[in-house]
């Protein structure tokens, strides 16, 4: 089984994975992780990591960050060393329901974050084009 | 292969969480589920594919199904609708 983890600045990773478990319903092998303004970044790689090994169930941890270029991104880049995990950035709702109700049919980590990456890009519309479409 | 037509009867019609539940319930069904509104098809056991549908109350959405369990899937389905997903309005 592959876990997920959502790392972003702020409380946004806290807030949007409350907000996916709120739609549908929630689940053990997804944590997040907020790093906020003041926090000490070697304090929460710290933290992170023990995070990572509680997900990890032996297939990996698919993380998803806000912003590649960003501290959440970079620590995680600094984690990935030691420990089996594939970053995305640029998480979203419609990105974190799909990989959270995908999850259990994935066993490949790499294959797993392609898709995810697919997905979160493939979700976002410019919502006149889709009211447009209906209309024909 | 069934098909209906079903009014969405609750206040929000499909949003979110509607949707979600409607999924989740179709995924316990071996069947294919299609929805389909105007133009647009969704995949009923994909949430994202079925927020696509983008609809409110009162809309007829048609659905199809087809697979060994097609008329109890269609019953429950039904079923969820009517009772506003659960949500009391």
């Amino acid at each position: 089984m592959i876990g997920i983890l959502i790392v972003t600045h702020g409380s946004l990773a806290d807030e949007i994975m409350k907000t996916c478990f709120k739609i549908i319903g929630e689940r053990d092998t997804v944590g997040a992780y907020s790093i906020q303004w003041d926090d000490d970044p070697t304090l929460a790689t710290r933290r992170i990591e023990k995070l990572l090994k509680k997900l990890d169930q032996g297939d990996g941890v698919l993380v998803l960050t806000d912003m590649f270029g960003g501290t959440p991104t970079n620590i995680m880049i600094s984690l990935s060393k030691n420990s089996h995990v594939e970053i995305v950035t640029g998480v979203n709702l419609p990105m974190l329901i799909k990989a959270v109700t995908t999850m259990s049919t994935f066993n490949d980590l790499s294959e797993f974050a392609e898709k995810v990456k697919q997905q979160g890009q493939k979700n976002i519309y410019k919502v006149s084009d889709i009211l447009s479409m209906k209309r024909v | 292969m069934v098909e209906k037509r079903l009014k969405l009867v609750n206040k929000l019609g499909l949003h979110a969480r509607a949707a979600a539940k409607l999924v989740q319930l179709g995924e316990t069904f071996k069947s294919e589920i299609k929805i389909s509104k105007d133009n647009v098809e969704a995949n009923g056991k994909s949430i994202l594919s079925v927020l696509l549908l983008a609809a409110p109350v009162g809309t007829e959405l048609t659905f199809s199904i087809q697979g060994p369990d097609e008329e109890d899937a269609m019953a429950a389905i039904d079923s969820l609708i009517n009772r506003k997903f659960d949500e009391g309005e």
